[in-house]
C-alpha cells in the first residue's frame, strides 16, 4: 500500500494555480524530501494529503484510502505557521495532542521535551520561534503516526535548533513503518536525511526519484540539481 | 466522544476570561442600580426604572448572540489555529457542536445572572412588589399549576433560540470561507438570507408542526378585569430545531470537505 498516492491534481486559488496535475506515488517506510522554491506548491501539495485543503480537481489516497477524518488520525501535520493555542504549555498541548490521538506516547513527549531543552509549564505565548519549532516536532514525532508530513520545519528557525531538529528527526524516524515527508527549499542542510526527493516547481512535478541514484546519475547534490531543476 | 469534550474543554479554557469580564460587568450594573433604585424612586422617577434598566444586559446578550458563531469561527482563522484544529480526527460537525456547547453555556450563564439582576434590582425598589403582586395576571400566572412547566418550556426555547441564532452565525462563516477574498461579504449576506427564509417560511414550518405533539406556554390576561388563562402552543420549537440541525450537518459538512485551514 502506497503511503501518498495523487493522480492528476490541480489546486486552484483565486488567480493562482497551486498545483497543476501533479501526480505522485510515495512509497511507505521512507523520508522523502519535497523540494521547490517558495510558492512551488510545498505547502498546498501537503495540506491536501492532511486534509487541510481540498484538490480542485484530481484524485488523492493517504494510506490506499481517501483523505477524510480517517486518514487525519494516521497522520501527523507539522506546519509551517504557529498554529499553537497560545494559552497552553508544552504540557498541556501533549495533553491535548493525546486526546485527540490514540497513538500518541505521552511519556516519549515529555522525555522529548527534556531533551529539546522545553520547559513543559511555560506558556507557548512566551515561547521563542525556535522554540515553538521544536515543540511542534515534539508532538508530531511522540505519535506512532504512519504517515508525518512536515512543511518547512527549519524556515526561520536558529541554526542550533535546525540541528537539533534534523537530530531529532533522524533518531525518532521509524524506519520501515513511517512515512516522513519533509518539505523545504533549503535543501543543503536536511539533503542527508532524504531517502527519496521530489522536486516540485510552479505546482508541477519536475523530478523525482531515490536520493542516492539521483546524485550518482547526475554527479551533483540534490541542492545542486534543486538549483539546476527549479 | 472523548475528542468532542476535549475540544469543549479547549473552548471553554480559551473563552472564560471573556466570560468572566461580561459576568462581572453585568453583577456591577445590577448591583449599582440595587443601590440607586431607592433613591430614583424617591424622586419620584418612577418604581420602574432602575428595574427596566436591568433589562439592558438582555440587550448584549442578543447582540453577542448573533454575532457569537461568526466570531468564534473567524477567531481561528486569523491565529491559525484552524490548521491545527481541522488536523484533528473530527468531524466538522463536531468542531462546530463543540464550540457551540460552550457558547450556549457562556450565553445562558450570562442570562441567568441578567435575570438574577433583575430580580434583585426589584426586590431592592420601594413598591414594586406591591405592584407586582397587586397584579391580578402575574399572581394568576405565578400561582398557577403549569408556572413551573411553562416556565421550563421558555428556557428551553430561549436555549433553542440562541443556538439558532449561533447556528446561523457559523453556518455563514463556513460559507464566506468557500471565497476566501471575500469571505466577510458572503457571510453577511449569507447571514441575512437565512433570516430572510426563515420569516418567508416560518409561517409554513409552524403550520405544518401544528400537527406534531407542541409544548404549551400557558399565559394570562386581564381583559374586562377578568383574569383569563390562555395557552400557547410552542409552534416555533420543531422548526427552529431542526433548521439548526440542518445549518449544522451542512456547516460541519462543507467545513470538513470543502473548506481550506
Amino acid at each position: 500500500m502506497l503511503a501518498i498516492e495523487m493522480a492528476n491534481v490541480h489546486k486552484r486559488y483565486y488567480r493562482s494555480h497551486a498545483l497543476r496535475g501533479v501526480n505522485l506515488q510515495m512509497e511507505p517506510g521512507k523520508i522523502v524530501g519535497l523540494l521547490g522554491p517558495n510558492g512551488a506548491g510545498k505547502s498546498t501539495l501537503l495540506k491536501i494529503c492532511a486534509g487541510l485543503a481540498h484538490p480542485t480537481t484530481g484524485r488523492v489516497h493517504v494510506l490506499g484510502r481517501d483523505v477524510s477524518t480517517a486518514t487525519k488520525g494516521l497522520t501527523a501535520f507539522v506546519p509551517e505557521n504557529d498554529t499553537f493555542y497560545s494559552w497552553m504549555t508544552p504540557r498541556q498541548a501533549v495533553a491535548f495532542e493525546n486526546s485527540m490521538f490514540s497513538d500518541m506516547d505521552v511519556s516519549d513527549a515529555m522525555d522529548l521535551l527534556r531533551e529539546l531543552r522545553l520547559d513543559p509549564d511555560n506558556k507557548i505565548s512566551s515561547l521563542s520561534k525556535g522554540q515553538r519549532g521544536r515543540l511542534k516536532l515534539v508532538l508530531a514525532m511522540s505519535r506512532r503516526a504512519r504517515v508525518v508530513l512536515m512543511d518547512e520545519p527549519l524556515a526561520g528557525i536558529d541554526p542550533p535548533s535546525r540541528a537539533a531538529i534534523l537530530e531529532t528527526i533522524a533518531s525518532r524516524y521509524r524506519a520501515g513503518e513511517q512515512t516522513i515527508i519533509i518539505s523545504t527549499h533549503e535543501v543543503l542542510e536536511s539533503e542527508k536525511l532524504f531517502e527519496d526527493v521530489v522536486f516540485l516547481s510552479d505546482g508541477q512535478i519536475v523530478l523525482s526519484g531515490n536520493a542516492d541514484e539521483l546524485r550518482a546519475n547526475r554527479s551533483k547534490s540534490l541542492n545542486e540539481i534543486f538549483a539546476e531543476v527549479c | 466522544m472523548k475528542r468532542w469534550w476535549s475540544m469543549v474543554g479547549k473552548e471553554w479554557r480559551g473563552t472564560w476570561t471573556l466570560l468572566a469580564v461580561a459576568t462581572a460587568a453585568t453583577v456591577a450594573f445590577d448591583i449599582w442600580l440595587g443601590i440607586k433604585t431607592a433613591t430614583w424612586s424617591l424622586m419620584h422617577m418612577g418604581e420602574g426604572l432602575a428595574v427596566g434598566l436591568s433589562f439592558i444586559p438582555f440587550a448584549g446578550v442578543g447582540i453577542a448572540t448573533v454575532v457569537a458563531g461568526y466570531f468564534a469561527m473567524r477567531g481561528e482563522w486569523q491565529s491559525h489555529t484552524s490548521m491545527r484544529t481541522l488536523s484533528y480526527p473530527l468531524s466538522g460537525t463536531a468542531v462546530l457542536t463543540s464550540k457551540l456547547a460552550v457558547i450556549l453555556f457562556n450565553l445562558v450563564l450570562v442570562t441567568l445572572v441578567a435575570a438574577a439582576g433583575v430580580w434583585f434590582v426589584a426586590s431592592r425598589t420601594p413598591g414594586f412588589r406591591m405592584m407586582m403582586t397587586s397584579d391580578p395576571t402575574f399572581m394568576a400566572w405565578v400561582r398557577s399549576r403549569e408556572f413551573l412547566t411553562s416556565g421550563i418550556w421558555v428556557t428551553i426555547s430561549g436555549i433553542l433560540g440562541i443556538a439558532f441564532m449561533v447556528a446561523v452565525g457559523m453556518f455563514s462563516f463556513v460559507i464566506g470561507t468557500l471565497v476566501p477574498r471575500i469571505s466577510g461579504l458572503i457571510a453577511v449576506a449569507v447571514h441575512v438570507l437565512v433570516w430572510y427564509l426563515c420569516f418567508a417560511f416560518g409561517p409554513h414550518a409552524m403550520y405544518v408542526a401544528s400537527f406534531l405533539p407542541n409544548p404549551v406556554i400557558v399565559g394570562f390576561d386581564n381583559a374586562l378585569d377578568l383574569v383569563r388563562r390562555i395557552e400557547v402552543p410552542l409552534l416555533p420549537l420543531w422548526p427552529t430545531l431542526a433548521v439548526t440541525a440542518v445549518l449544522l450537518l451542512v456547516a460541519g459538512r462543507i467545513l470538513g470537505s470543502e473548506v481550506d485551514a
